[in-house]
């Protein structure tokens, strides 16, 4: 059985999927405020690793540093709506590139089997 | 607190600290200019192990050879550090001209001794015999002989100010290795080019103009180059001139602040981005010069369209307007 990330395409999918996602983030104003002081460079950078792991490719993230990358944006207010805003946001650029929705539920589990984390709740 | 020695002499970095920044507190003379990551004057040699970070952007080789950046390793754990033959990584040269074009813009042109292998676009690190190391960007064209400069006095600027003030014909200096960006690459063949310069930011983008226009395969060529106000402004003459002799490579000069003039745009330049019309998905951006500007002018072309493995960027980053 292939998993999640070769049924998305693999390293490709993500490579269509960033542009269209770093796109969304900076346009929708609940969230973009976290991302705007980054240098474009580096958030391409970090969102293929985001998007590298929501779609269940190979990773380097453990729940731990997961906590770690986002312990600066907690301070910040970072709370569950943006968690929210950021599934939504992952679901609107699957659904651009054609991806049906029951892979779309797939990913969107993956991100939020963090939430946790990401929120600095669990280690 | 971490221990680790250079050139076999043993220091204490505090928790944290770079090896640049351990070994400066101390003292130590370490050339250095963007603490950015960017301008490679710091590099330094160790056989230990190192972070990934420190040797961002440095050729297979040299990573091999154990080179890194002094301000992107912090001392987590004890290293070896050396100083690299700098004969190996530095080039002589002299100055050969220098014109004060405006009452702060200075066109300097440097002949080096030996060879010096560069592509238009590209800056480098011009070191001065104290020591002293800023970056600047090469205006000349792809196999030119001399380099040429643009440079922008800045208040109470160390080296910007010596490069304008003082008489230096025949001064000799040292160049570091070409790195950055901006420059065409043979993928860039039949795309239109989007070439935006701040300030002195126009220096690398008037090489790659004269080089797209060699290559006669680009498509067209759109160059808006961005001043505060008019005076701002340079080369104005020229690029009109090109412009008139070449019917694919049109020129914007905009400036934000002063009465309106003939010829020129008066506006932010950012806005102008936003409402530029051009092919967004066959064209390559390449923005240069003031970093705040260059930031949101790449967001700009993004959130236009343009694929971000099509935006190139050398933001003139200073280690001390970083600071303030
Ligand atoms: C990749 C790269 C390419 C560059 N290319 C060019 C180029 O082609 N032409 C060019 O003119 N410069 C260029 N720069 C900038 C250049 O390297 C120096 O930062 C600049 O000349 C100032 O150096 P300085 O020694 O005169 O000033 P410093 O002594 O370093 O700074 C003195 C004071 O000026 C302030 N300051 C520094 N820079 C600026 C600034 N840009 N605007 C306002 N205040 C400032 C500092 O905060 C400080 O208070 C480039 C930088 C980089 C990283
Ligand atoms: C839904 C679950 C989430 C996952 C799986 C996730 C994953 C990641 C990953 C893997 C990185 C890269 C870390 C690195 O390489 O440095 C990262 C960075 C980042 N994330 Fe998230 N993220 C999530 C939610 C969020 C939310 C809700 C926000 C804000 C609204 C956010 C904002 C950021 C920012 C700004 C960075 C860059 C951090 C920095 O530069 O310091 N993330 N994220
Ligand atoms: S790269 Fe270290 S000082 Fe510029």
């Amino acid at each position: 059985m292939s998993s999640l990330f070769e049924k998305l395409g693999g390293e490709n999918s993500v490579d269509a999927a960033v542009d269209i996602f770093y796109r969304k983030v900076l346009q929708d104003n609940r969230i973009n405020s976290f991302f705007t002081d980054v240098d474009m460079d580096e958030q391409i950078k970090k969102q293929k690793a985001f998007l590298t792991f929501a779609f269940g490719g190979p990773n380097q993230y453990s729940g731990l540093n997961m906590k770690d990358a986002h312990t600066r944006l907690v301070a910040k207010g970072m709370n569950d709506t943006h968690v929210d805003v950021v599934i939504e946001l992952l679901g609107g650029t699957l659904k651009e590139l054609g991806v049906g929705d029951d892979l779309i539920g797939e990913v969107a589990a993956v991100a939020e089997s963090v939430r946790d984390q990401v929120l600095g709740r669990a280690g | 607190m971490t221990a680790f020695t250079f050139e076999d002499q043993e220091y204490q970095a505090l928790t944290g600290e770079t090896v640049l920044d351990c070994l400066l507190r101390e003292g130590v003379s370490v050339t250095n200019s963007c603490r950015n990551g960017i301008c490679h004057s710091c590099m330094l040699k160790s056989k230990s192990k190192l972070n990934a970070k420190s040797q961002k952007g440095l050729s297979t080789a040299k990573k091999e050879a154990g080179y890194f950046l002094s301000c992107q390793q912090e001392v987590d754990s004890p290293l070896e550090v050396f100083r690299p033959d700098t004969s190996t990584l530095l080039t002589e040269g002299e100055i050969i001209a220098q014109e004060r074009i405006s009452d702060s813009i200075v066109i300097i042109k440097i002949e080096t001794l030996k060879e010096f292998p560069f592509k238009a676009g590209q800056f480098l690190n011009l070191i001065r015999e104290d020591g002293l190391c800023r970056s600047y960007s090469i205006a000349s064209q792809t196999g030119s002989q001399q380099l040429e400069f643009h440079i922008r006095k800045v208040p109470h600027g160390e080296m910007s100010s010596w490069l304008y003030d003082r008489d230096l014909l025949g001064q000799k200096i040292k160049l570091s290795e070409p790195l950055g960006e901006c420059s065409l690459t043979d993928n860039m063949r039949d795309r239109d080019l989007l070439l935006i310069g701040v300030g002195t930011g126009l220096a690398p983008l008037y090489g790659v103009v004269r080089d797209s226009l060699a290559m006669a395969s680009m498509g067209k060529i759109h160059l808006l180059h961005g001043g505060l106000t008019i005076e701002g402004l340079y080369l104005v003459e020229d690029l009109k001139n090109l412009e008139k002799q070449n019917a694919t490579f049109h020129y914007y000069p905009v400036f934000l602040r002063g009465q309106e003039v003939e010829g020129f745009q008066k506006g932010n330049i950012v806005e102008l981005v936003r409402a530029f019309e051009f092919n967004k998905a066959n064209t390559i951006v390449m923005v240069c010069g003031d970093p705040q500007l260059v930031k949101s002018l790449k967001q700009e072309v993004f959130l236009a369209g343009v694929p971000s493995k099509h935006i190139f960027s050398d933001p003139f980053i200073s280690h001390t307007a970083n600071a303030k």
